[in-house]
């Protein structure tokens, strides 16, 4: 086709990136995205109607007048990414919808049972959350036009990340809840500032690795036929290491510990590709868990749970392991196909709105509908993956590659402690546990995972078709 | 409200997250299969001994010297390097090379998208790394071609030397 109309500019010889338009595929994108977000307020729908026939026997109007604030929330987000970021991924923001109307659905179903209504209802609160974090999405879209924008402010992004961290720790705002000290109160409100630290810190590591990833991709000697780094760049891993302790140590949060040394390691890794980091990276990890386990009686009390969690003992102790028995037997009941929506029994396990949601979807859906939400994670990770692998800029390649992790290995941490694969740590599961804090930066990540796929799309420099 | 009822409800809702979850999956279809190929009227037969390596050759006729391949004016920097079409549909036509990587591939979310039979979906990718450029084949179906040889690891580009992908040749000029 020698009249092809696609590009645009002949090229030239200055570095200016020809913008291309690609109009019939950016609409294209949208449209799946708008049938794939009807979708999602189907199922969510569904869903709440679901629960209140299991639960109730009859529908109730009332949440549905709550939810259309969200739908309307989502209707704008939509339209305004079709003008300023019409070439984004088409499948984030929906799998991500789906996942918080089911949490919504299944928090709304433990409130029926408690009977909250208004404001101490859990889903009312999640529902504004919700909207407050689709809100957060929306100004991140709007404000961050190219991601670029963000590597020049690499230190105070890093600056911005340790404040946040800090900021539990402080006397008067920062709270104890259930022994963590993660929390700041302002006013009736409760935050988790670690949570918005993840990005920050992702973003701060992006900036660091990639203008350092030269010498931290030298090698030192071979050890057992695998080259280390260099003694001299082990700074930044050990600087990391110690944050992470400090966070187990003072805030008593094992879950947001691992999870920024987790998220270290995978960048470090992505950055320099260098088996030996995580070999040191996992090493120290060693090192750290048995120490806490020897040391931090809180530490020692997770990985007892975890180890002999039928023992009559720690079963029935207090802070025992009647929770995470409890989330196991909830997934027992369900069996394959589940008890039904609002039938089964998960308010018996203790925090089965956040931390244990998944035991509680697990009785309701059966492990057809687990797998079927954890497929929803995967796709969504792997989204953003993909976007890291496309990137044409090593920071926003390596952005999105440690953006996406954090939600990997977030549902890793939370899934694998409430299975009791590995001692559970207390984290949120994303999207569906009620905690606004945990929403408000799943969204936020969404938004950033939106810009830069649609950054990589828009600098397509040079088209060859015959 | 009867079992019954309740238990077809219960069964619907699971059909329904899961035909949600397969339409994703049908909507990334071309990251696991590949894009759709247009096909090509007349195109040459693709055979499967190494169709590109007519292009291969590199004594192939260089492209044309137009006035893309003057260094840019203004421009002082040493590497003020140009990725350059030397055969194929767009035989000529050049890119100024930053130090942002250069990926090529079928897929629009490539900075070369090239529309042919021979080019996978994410075929090649050019990065920029401690003073040169280095080609890293992406495990495509039909290879990328350094000055002939076919790239298995990742290997760093010289000047002037024809890099292959699928119909077309590129070279980095100074």
């Amino acid at each position: 086709m020698p009249t092809n109309s696609r590009v645009t500019e002949p090229s030239t010889n200055t570095g200016q990136i020809p913008k291309l338009r690609a109009p019939r595929t950016s609409q294209r994108m949208r449209n799946v995205e708008l049938v794939l977000i009807l979708g999602a307020f189907t199922i969510s729908g569904l869903a709440i109607l679901f629960v209140q026939l299991g639960a109730l026997g009859h529908p109730d109007a009332h949440p549905f007048g709550l939810c259309l604030i969200l739908v309307a929330l989502v209707a704008l987000l939509h339209i305004t990414m079709r003008f300023v970021a019409p070439q984004a991924d088409a499948l984030i923001v929906p799998i991500a919808l789906v996942l918080n109307g089911l949490g919504i659905a299944e928090i709304y179903r433990i409130d029926l049972h408690f009977k909250s209504q208004g404001w101490d209802a859990l889903a009312t609160k999640q529902i504004a959350w919700s909207a407050l974090a689709i809100g957060a999405a929306f100004a991140v879209i709007l404000l961050v036009r190219n991601h670029r924008i963000l590597q020049r402010y690499t230190y105070t992004f890093g600056l911005v990340a340790l404040v946040l961290l800090l900021l539990p720790v402080l006397p008067g705002i920062g709270t104890s809840i259930n022994g963590a000290r993660v929390w700041i109160q302002l006013g009736s409100l409760t935050f988790q500032p670690g949570e918005v630290a993840k990005i920050a810190l992702a973003i701060f590591f992006a900036g660091y690795l990639v203008s350092h990833r030269e010498s931290l991709s030298m090698v030192g000697r071979k050890f057992l036929g695998m080259r280390l780094p260099r003694g001299r760049d082990l700074g930044p891993i050990i600087a990391v290491w110690i944050l992470t302790m400090g966070v187990i140590v003072t805030q008593r949060d094992l879950g947001t510990g691992l999870l920024f040394f987790g998220l270290f390691l995978v960048m470090l890794y992505t950055a320099t590709s260098r088996v030996g980091w995580v070999m040191i990276g996992v090493g120290m990890i060693i090192v750290g868990a048995l120490a806490a386990n020897q040391f931090l009686g809180y530490v020692h009390g997770r990985f007892q749970n975890w180890y002999d969690a039928f023992n009559p003992d720690i079963y029935n102790a207090d802070g025992g392991s009647y929770q995470v028995v409890q989330g196991l037997f909830g997934l027992a009941h369900g069996g394959l196909i589940g008890t039904g929506l609002g039938q089964g029994m998960p308010y018996i396990t203790p925090v089965s709105q956040s931390d244990y949601i998944i035991s509680s979807l697990g009785e309701e859906l059966g492990l057809v509908g687990v797998f079927a939400i954890l497929c929803m994670y995967v796709l969504l990770i792997a989204r953003g993956l993909r976007i890291g692998f496309a990137g044409h800029d090593d920071f926003g390649s390596l952005l999105s590659v440690g953006l996406s992790f954090v939600i990997a290995l977030q549902c890793f941490l939370v899934i694998g402690g409430v299975t009791r694969l590995i001692p559970m740590t207390g984290l949120t599961t994303p999207f569906l546990a009620a905690g606004g804090s945990s929403l408000v930066a799943n969204w936020m990540i969404v938004a950033l995972l939106l810009r830069l796929s649609d950054t990589n799309r828009r600098e397509t420099r040079l088209v060859v078709s015959s | 409200m009867s079992e019954l009822t309740l238990l077809i409800f219960r069964i619907a809702f699971l059909i329904a997250l899961w035909v949600f979850v397969f339409f994703v999956v049908y909507a990334v279809r071309s990251d696991l299969f590949g894009d759709r190929v247009k096909k090509l009227v007349g195109s040459a037969k693709k055979s499967s001994s190494g169709t590109p390596n007519v292009f291969l050759s590199s004594t192939q006729t260089p492209a044309p010297s137009g006035p893309n391949l003057a260094p840019a004016p203004g421009s002082s920097s040493p590497r003020a390097l140009q990725l350059v079409i030397t055969s194929g549909p767009k035989q000529g036509e050049s890119i100024a090379l930053t130090t942002d990587a250069v990926s090529i591939g079928r897929s629009s979310d490539s900075s070369i998208v090239i529309r042919d039979d021979y080019t996978s979906t994410h075929h090649a990718r050019l990065e920029y790394r401690a003073g040169s450029w280095i080609v890293n084949d992406l495990g495509s179906t039909n290879g990328t071609f350094l000055a002939g040889k076919k790239v298995t690891e990742p290997t760093p580009v010289p000047l002037n030397t024809p890099l292959s992908v699928g119909a077309t040749t590129f070279e980095i000029r100074g």
